[in-house]
């Protein structure tokens, strides 16, 4: 292996943009490595995206989740690959290759700007997955409306079975959706794309399409072949109303290659068209007097009117095809010339000749022919009718022979056929039509012979028993002996076509049963250059095979003629079938019917050709055109494509393969829902109120598709009775989830409440098995919701809901307190589902060698909560373990600090940075502005007059350029902003477009790429604040948008460029507390190679987990604990102080300062950034006899007794109390660990004695996660679980044995157990009296507890508000091991992203205090959540740039008015308000005089106040 | 169309009705169903309450019979139908009982006989669309409720019917017929046919909240199946008018009887006399057309 191979690669790859991955791969980026993050949806963002708000704060889930995706986003070394998936992985750690499949978005991802004009156009309305189906969305759509990246994209799957089974295939519904939309002619224009014959069709298509209409499986087929006739009327009335003109008649470029078309029928005229278009010059050799084929000479005009044939040909004959009529090859023409003058020839000549019957009688006088009959029936020479008719055969054409002869006089016309009526080969419609013009059919019949003498007389039949055999082959077996006579004076035999047999003989090319043979797909003949398709090559068929074969053969020869393979990668072979699966289902759709055409009345049918079936109306054709399901999602009309300005959508992506070189691979997937139909009791699925719990996030969330609006989906009307089913899909054997999902509890109690304030008077219940709600700070959230009257915690699980009949309440059954059978009446039903593996990964798991557990997690080991079964691969988020935001979070940026190690010597090797031009200065220059207006497509343009805009404001002081643009976030568009900035020596930029929300850092770069500080810009927000909300009023949103620009160049006058500093890091880390967290910190910033200072407080490392014998999993810790404090101890990075307490905290991020006391000596070490891992301690309690009785231990105790094997269970009464000192008055808090460690001794005593009784006495059992199969296992061990109520809590006595009585809620009678032993569960506290002292120094916050507080309870779970201070560790809450050495490395990884860094930007925007203004009151002190201010030597207030985060509290604090935040100063926003007001009431004049230029800067002693005016402020103020 | 038809104990007492409708029914539609001589018990009555072997080995030397007739089994009663396909997976799955099945019946059997409820052959081999042809006097939009009780369809992974929480398979039938199946809440509730002797109180409330559901639904008659649903709910109609003062009224017919009747079959050959809740209603309905 050469040198250059052994170095690790430093990046890595990220699989899932769900909150975990965007959280690794923030960190990841922020401390030095590349990242590719992978997502399989088309934006990131994962289950929080779906959720309303989250608890217990009520903070907005896409308000708090957003900015951290942006923030991905925008990160240089972030790079996101949406629709994708990581499909295999070779390669050992530190050196993978990884190959990911990119799956097609149909949107070019950099050429889209969000403009959502392609959304607006898209007529497909399709089940919004997003929504969990409780709305539709759009074709081409954003995932949600706040997606990032912020593109749109398409969906497709396949191809819509009507499409599929179209012979032409013709996108059906493509036309049928712009039909609903009502745009006709671009829904032609689509017909015609694969079938010339619109008008045509839509009279007398087989419409094959219609038999496989998937809603045909609901109520009927649309329409099909009735709206393509509709669409195509239209157009023919808008030409004949002059609305519209025919195209231009073209002409063959001279030289072009030749080609001859044989036959003007369906086939010839299509196959002519396409290759006129192709640019060949085509001639169409016909041997009658006109164009059609059987079109003209075959179909009745009442079916087929001659106009509309006419127009279709007409079309075609105007792309330059020439038409060359009675022009017969063998008769007028020879094979031999067209071989000579043509380059390639298409045989179309059709089937023009009757098959005959040959039986007795055929040539009798009076005996005619299906086909030569119509065709003469067409013709100006009608051919004389008899009185009676008889019309031999049951096809289309022996019924267009029957119906012909009725309007040319027939007096009695009678159909006889072979088949059975339902076996009958012409059309249903068709036979109904004939029977109701009084034609009668005899069914059953075959011709014997045909009697007369001269002139018929009659026909003799014969019973026909079968008409095909087992194989459904034409076989017929006829009864001779069962026969019938028919008088008839005329009979026309109409039992099929066949080719012209002088046609073959002519033309020498192979054929077979009398027709050419051709190569199925191309169309080829066996002779070089001659392609035959239609009647002549597949005998009989219909239209559409014609047209069909048509399109192939132009195809064909278009590829022939320019010399290309004629095979590979033809149209059809892109037409792909949607899967079945896909297809949407029929079974809850509302029955519509099927529009009836009017027709001509049958009385008025005999006496003309009128064409006896109209079109449908237009409310009809639209209304149809709603039915349709859009099976294939994506309709492929393409409005998008014509809409879209930035030519960003193609319909042709295809999937693509990407190999990835990275050095560690962290898969973060999360999570699918439990499919709640597989629990059929509850009848999700077929109720429409029930939903699942995240429906009803969907329900809540004012973005979702009810806005906010708490609805029954059978009615819409308000649901007021809800009750929540938990554990729907989790701690359930049956469905093979025997695990607890963790988080519903919470999310139904949060449900509950953040309920009763969208419905009034909202009565909720929960139905439960145990409430879990064991993380930080959720049981008192629990409490509260009981506390409310409205909700109802009901322990039991509904057995069943019932619908009941005719009010679509749901009823439910279950067991009440007094185990009786309830049933209670709910308006909507809320499941709440847990949580299974993402399918991917049970599909991927393999080719990654990953290992998964029994349920299809990932297998990881409690002591390893990170590592997958593959070395490098890492992974974090609920699939892991099922868990809640918090943790997640918290794994993620573990899983990170896991990469981060292992890829320690490739930090910043594939990092990006980028460099700026020099800033060019404009202090003491003249602001030159440069205004950019944008239309943003049609998305602001639509309403405001964007061009108005740029008038109002071009002579406003100071613009020398203002300007529009279509799409100024588009890389043209930044590239003329630039390119202006360069040319119009612009100092200040002003964009008026969407929001700065997204858009202000994108213009900021744009200037700093053009050499301007970018706090020279200023944006405008006129689509959300003008266009979008006052859209019906377009006047005033565009006097609106002026005065949001001038207010925008007002201020941007009075901008100032402002440089950020820098301050050097410290690249080493402190770490305080040495128990099993502060060692896991400390070493997972060692390993990357920082050096860390370890500071514990006791003589030994390890902490509490001295304490725990083992886990549920590792019986045994001791190796475990000395192994680890080894390698602490060992690590030569780390710098170890025991016995050290610490004494005084100084400093900010990136240098802070540790004094420390030893042995009564002080000690001051420096570091980067702080991680605080201070613990906790066993509670202790004096309740239930402990201390009193000797039987009465603490369940630590007992462990450690099991663990040293010095408990004598023999046939022992083991009574476990829970919550002992927790969930009370005193320590509110869940200790979260007891129950499993509860659950563990009480395995452990029935393993060594299983005659021992163990009683575990509980309030709610909360062994969460795969915790949960301890349970389980302890029940079927025979532990006796029995619950207590907190208002009545056991009681203990000891008189000559301990004795415990408990009246439970659920036995009716109170128990004694006689108690040989009492365990008392007695949690976890915090170390109140330490914690207070350090979190005085660090300026951090405890909660009621006593617990640290960290920034944010979702997103931000181990830093503190405080820059560079970090938490983890039970100094957080009570957690098992695995989670402690989680929040370790999260919180190591979260210290890795300012200790990478040799140096920290500070912001440019931060607070300064005058100090001449300052009254030294330090109100400033006081109010600043980061502790930026301080009091300096001086006595006055004074700002730490490097801590100020820019919120601007002190500034709107300062009762001096002493503080200014930089960029949001006072007279930048005074000048906007004058400027709003100027020249309104006469009394504010502009602002044209007011001074610019520079800034004060600190203790620059000038007044922001007097760079306005002498009226004080508040006086101003109030006039607004 | 030929079938080994095991027609149960039931079929010869309470559910004569079911059997006589069964066998015109069949008649009627020229299926061709075979009595094996020297059937008998299923083991469904406190048999397979008693004791697991027996419930094994009696259907199974019923099955044993019909193995060497070479036909599939049909059987009209739920309980016969749940017992066979239980036993025939008991046997089929576990060799142990397979053999001592065999030394009690002193000859291998090994769970291979194609057990079909009569339903599944209407459904599957005559066909909808067959028996759709067939109808002479539609139902004429009579409301049915299709009550399935839980024999039919449970345990769904032995007996594979239908869906076990909203079978469809009577309701289609009903639709073929020209009936109107409705969407109710009660199709798989349970009747309390195991209690119905001995905890007559819990039958009677059981059965009470399914007619009453079946009522408020808009039912015309309920549709059933199997024998000891049909009795239950016919016969206690009674007792919850004494209890409840409820007067359901509730026709309660067999799908062969309504099967029948659309067929043309007379009324007698189909046993309409020996409902309790006389089906005038639906008599009237059809013969409206």
């Amino acid at each position: 292996m050469s040198k250059s191979d052994d170095k690790m690669i430093g990046a890595v790859l990220v699989q899932g943009g769900g909150i975990a991955g965007v959280q690794a791969s923030l960190d990841l980026a922020n401390s030095g490595f590349k990242v590719y993050l992978l997502e399989r949806d088309a934006a990131i963002g994962g289950m929080m995206a779906h959720l309303d708000k989250t608890f217990p704060t009520g903070d907005c889930a896409t308000c708090i989740v957003s900015p951290k995706l942006v923030e991905c986003a925008r990160n240089l070394n972030v790079e996101i690959l949406t629709l994708s998936e990581l499909t295999g992985l070779q390669g050992k750690p530190g050196h993978f290759k990884a190959t990911v499949r990119r799956f097609p978005r149909y949107v070019d991802e950099h050429k889209c700007t969000g403009c959502s004009e392609c959304t607006q156009v898209c007529p497909v309305d399709i089940p919004d997955e997003f929504n969990r189906c409780l709305g539709t969305r759009k074709g081409i759509a954003k995932l949600y409306a706040q997606a990032t990246p912020n593109i749109f994209g398409i969906l497709k799957q396949g191809h819509a079975p009507c499409k599929v089974k179209c012979p032409a295939k013709v996108n059906v519904q493509g036309y049928v959706q712009l039909i609903k939309k009502k745009e006709y002619l671009k829904a032609v224009n689509l017909v015609r794309q694969r079938n010339p014959l619109s008008a045509i069709c839509g009279r007398i298509c087989t419409h094959p399409c219609e038999s496989v209409c998937t809603r045909g499986k609901a109520d009927d087929p649309i329409a099909i072949r009735l709206l393509k006739r509709f669409a195509s009327d239209k157009e023919i009335e808008m030409l004949e109303a002059g609305k519209l003109a025919l195209p231009e008649e073209r002409t063959p470029a001279p030289g072009a290659k030749k080609v001859a078309v044989i036959g003007a029928g369906p086939a010839g005229l299509t196959a002519a068209g396409d290759l006129a278009d192709a640019g060949f010059a085509v001639t169409l050799h016909e041997a009658l007097s006109a164009a059609g084929g059987m079109l003209r000479w075959g179909i009745p005009e009442y079916r087929l009117p001659k106009k509309i044939l006419d127009h279709e040909i007409e079309l075609i004959r105007r792309k330059g095809v020439k038409f060359v009529y009675n022009s017969r090859v063998g008769r007028d023409i020879t094979f031999q010339s067209l071989r000579d003058d043509y380059d390639a020839v298409f045989l179309s000549a059709g089937a023009q000749k009757s098959r005959k019957l040959r039986i007795e009688g055929e040539q009798i006088n009076g005996v005619l022919h299906g086909v030569e009959f119509l065709r003469d029936a067409a013709s100006a020479a009608k051919p004389a009718v008899k009185d009676r008719v008889v019309v031999i055969g049951g096809g289309n054409v022996a019924v267009d022979v029957a119906r012909t002869a009725l309007r040319l006089g027939a007096r009695r016309v009678e159909m006889v056929c072979l088949e059975q009526r339902d076996e009958m080969p012409a059309y249903k419609e068709e036979i109904e039509a004939t029977l109701a013009e009084n034609i009668t059919i005899r069914n059953g019949w075959g011709p014997k012979r045909i009697t007369g003498n001269g002139s018929v007389t009659g026909l003799e039949l014969k019973r026909c028993t079968r008409v095909f055999d087992e194989q459904k082959r034409f076989s017929p077996v006829f009864d001779e002996n069962d026969l019938a006579t028919l008088e008839a004076d005329q009979i026309i035999v109409a039992i099929g076509q066949m080719v012209d047999e002088q046609l073959t003989g002519h033309i020498q090319a192979q054929s077979e049963r009398g027709c050419f043979r051709t190569d199925p797909v191309t169309g080829q003949t066996s002779i070089q250059g001659l392609f035959a398709g239609g009647d002549n090559a597949s005998g009989p068929a219909s239209v559409i095979d014609a047209v069909a074969a048509g399109k192939r053969a132009a195809e064909s020869i278009e590829r022939y003629l320019t010399g290309k393979d004629l095979l590979p990668g033809r149209f059809e072979s892109t037409v792909n079938p949607m899967p079945d699966e896909l297809l949407p289902s029929t079974g809850k759709i509302a029955r519509m019917d099927r529009p009836q055409p009017k027709e001509l009345a049958p009385a008025n049918r005999l006496k003309n050709f009128e064409e006896v079936e109209k079109g449908l109306t237009e409310e009809q054709a639209v209304a149809e055109a709603e039915r349709c399901l859009n099976c294939a999602l994506c309709s492929e009309c393409n409005r998008c494509v014509e809409t879209c300005q930035q030519h960003a959508i193609d319909h042709a992506m295809k999937e693509r393969t990407l190999t990835l070189d990275v050095g560690a691979v962290i898969l973060t997937p999360g999570f699918k829902e439990f499919d709640a139909k597989r629990k059929g009791e509850f009848g999700y699925g077929r109720y429409p109120n029930v939903v699942t719990s995240v429906q009803f996030e969907r329900m809540l969330s004012a973005a979702g598709p009810f806005e906010g609006h708490v609805i029954r989906l059978s009615d819409g009307r308000k649901a007021r009775r809800i009750a929540w089913i938990q554990c729907v899909g989790s701690r359930d054997s049956a469905c093979s989830n025997g695990y607890c999902s963790s988080i519903c509890c919470m999310m139904a109690t949060k449900q509950a409440m953040v309920a009763g304030d969208h419905v009034e008077g909202l009565d909720a219940t929960i139905f439960y098995m145990d409430i879990r709600a064991h993380g930080k700070d959720f049981d008192q959230y629990y409490e509260r919701a009981k506390a409310q009257k409205n909700i109802h915690f009901v322990k039991s699980i509904p057995s069943r809901i019932i619908q009941v009949p005719g009010s679509n309440d749901l009823r439910v059954h279950f067991l009440d307190a007094d185990s009786r059978l309830q049933q209670q009446d709910f308006d909507l039903i809320v499941l709440s589902v847990g949580m299974e593996p993402p399918e991917a990964m049970a599909r991927r798991a393999s080719s990654l060698e990953i290992r998964l557990n029994d349920f299809g997690f990932c297998h990881t080991d409690r002591l390893s909560p990170l590592s997958t079964s593959r070395p490098g691969v890492f992974v974090g988020g609920a699939f892991q373990e099922p868990k809640d935001i918090p943790e997640t979070v918290t794994q993620a940026s573990a899983a990170a600090s896991m990469a981060m190690e292992l890829l320690a010597p490739a930090r910043n090797t594939l990092i990006t940075k980028k460099s700026y031009p020099v800033e060019h200065d404009v202090t003491d220059e003249q602001p030159r502005l440069g205004v950019f207006v944008c239309h943003c497509g049609m998305n602001i343009g639509s309403v405001v007059d964007v061009e108005r805009v740029v008038e109002s404001i071009a002579n406003q002081p100071d613009v020398v350029l203002a300007t529009h643009t279509m799409f100024t976030c588009s890389d043209t568009s930044l590239s003329n902003i630039k390119e202006s900035i360069r040319e119009h020596r612009l100092n200040r930029v002003v964009v008026a477009s969407c929001t700065p929300r997204t858009h202000e850092p994108l213009f900021r770069e744009t200037l700093r790429e053009a050499g301007l500080n970018p706090h020279l810009f200023e944006m405008a927000n006129i689509r959300d604040q003008c266009s979008w909300v006052h859209s019906a009023a377009p006047q005033s949103a565009t006097e609106k948008a002026v005065e949001l620009v001038k207010m925008a160049i007002a201020r941007a006058r009075m901008l100032s460029p402002l440089e950020g500093g820098t301050l050097q890091v410290d690249q080493t880390g402190l770490v305080i507390g040495g128990g099993l967290s502060g060692m896991t910190a400390a070493l997972a910033l060692a390993n990357q190679g920082f050096p860390v200072h370890l500071v514990e407080q006791t003589n030994r490392l390890g902490g509490t987990l001295h304490d725990i014998c083992g886990t549920l999993e590792h019986p045994d810790l001791t190796q475990f604990t000395s192994a680890l404090i080894r390698q602490v101890e060992q690590h030569p990075n780390i710098k170890l102080y025991l016995e050290t307490e610490i004494s005084g905290i100084k400093g900010h991020v990136g240098k802070f300062l540790l004094t420390l006391a030893k042995d009564g000596r002080q000690l001051e070490v420096s570091g980067g950034a702080i991680i605080v891992a201070t613990g906790a301690r066993q509670a202790k309690t004096s309740d239930f006899m402990y201390g009193r009785s000797e039987g009465v231990l603490t369940q630590i105790e007992l462990e450690r007794l099991l663990h040293d094997r010095a408990y004598p269970a023999k046939g022992q009464n083991i009574v476990m109390i829970q919550c002992v000192g927790s969930r009370n008055d005193q320590h509110p808090f869940c200790s979260r660990i007891c129950c499993s460690m509860a659950v563990r001794n009480a395995l452990a005593i029935k393993k060594q004695d299983p005659a021992a009784n163990v009683f575990v006495l509980y309030r709610d059992i909360r062994t969460y996660g795969f915790r949960e199969l301890y349970y389980q296992q302890a029940r079927e061990a025979g532990v006796v679980f029995i619950r207590y109520a907190p208002e009545a809590p056991p009681e203990v006595r000891d008189d000559h044995g301990l004795l415990v009585a408990l009246k439970s809620p659920d036995f009716p009678e109170p128990l004694r157990i006689e108690t040989d032993t009492l365990v008392l569960s007695t949690g976890i506290e915090a170390d109140l009296k330490n914690n207070k002292r350090i979190s005085d120094m660090l300026k951090v916050p405890l909660n009621a507890d006593g617990f640290y507080v960290e920034a944010h309870t979702k997103l931000r779970p181990v830093d503190f508000a405080t820059e560079g201070v970090f938490l983890c560790g039970l100094a957080h809450s009570p957690k098992f091991i695995d989670e402690n050495i989680s929040q370790a490395r999260a919180a190591a990884a979260r210290a890795a992203t300012v200790l990478s860094k040799t140096q920290l930007d500070v912001s440019a925007q931060v607070s300064y205090v005058n100090q001449q203004k300052c009254i030294s009151c330090m109100t400033c002190v006081t109010v600043c959540p980061y502790s930026a201010p301080f009091c300096n030597k001086d006595g006055k207030g004074q700002i730490e740039a490097a801590k100020c985060m820019g919120c601007g509290i002190c500034a709107a604090e300062c009762p001096a008015r002493a503080i200014q935040l930089h960029h949001f100063e006072t007279d930048q926003f005074l000048v906007m308000i004058r400027q709003l007001f100027a020249g309104k009431d006469g009394e504010l004049s502009p602002v044209g005089h007011l001074a610019r230029g520079t800034p004060p800067s600190e203790g620059s002693g000038q007044d922001p106040e007097l760079l306005t005016d002498d009226r004080p402020e508040e006086n101003l103020l109030e006039r607004v | 169309m030929r079938y080994a038809y095991f027609p149960g104990c039931s079929a010869e007492s309470t559910a004569r009705d079911m059997h006589q409708s069964t066998l015109a029914v069949a008649r009627a539609l020229g299926i061709d169903l075979v009595e094996p001589k020297g059937w008998t018990c299923c083991g469904a009555t406190a048999g397979h309450q008693t004791d697991h072997f027996l419930a094994v080995s009696l259907p199974a030397a019923n099955m044993a019979k019909v193995r060497d007739m070479n036909l599939d089994m049909v059987v009209s009663c739920a309980a016969c139908f749940n017992r066979m396909k239980v036993a025939n997976h008991e046997i089929a799955a576990h060799p142990a009982t397979r053999k001592q099945v065999g030394e009690a019946l002193e000859r291998d059997y090994d769970g291979s006989v194609k057990v079909r409820h009569f339903l599944e052959v209407l459904l599957d081999d005559v066909g909808l669309k067959a028996i759709s042809r067939a109808v002479k006097h539609s139902l004429n939009g009579l409301k049915v409720a299709c009550y399935y009780g839980c024999l039919l369809v449970r345990p769904p992974k032995i007996l594979k019917f239908d869906d076990p929480e909203n079978p469809m398979s009577l309701d289609r039938l009903v639709e073929a017929i020209g009936g109107q199946s409705l969407d109710w809440p009660c199709k798989v509730e349970c009747c309390g046919g195991g209690l119905s002797l001995s905890r007559t109180d819990v039958v009677v409330q059981l059965t009470d909240s399914i007619l009453d559901m079946a009522c408020r639904a808009g039912a015309d008659c309920v549709a059933v199946s199997c024998p000891l649903c049909q009795v239950n709910l016919d016969l206690r109609q009674q007792d919850i008018r004494k209890q409840t003062g409820r007067n359901h009224q509730m026709p309660i017919l067999y799908i062969t009887q309504l099967v029948g009747l659309c067929l043309g079959i007379r009324r007698d050959e189909l046993g309409f006399e020996k409902l309790m809740v006389p089906a005038s209603t639906v008599l009237e309905k059809v013969a409206a057309n």
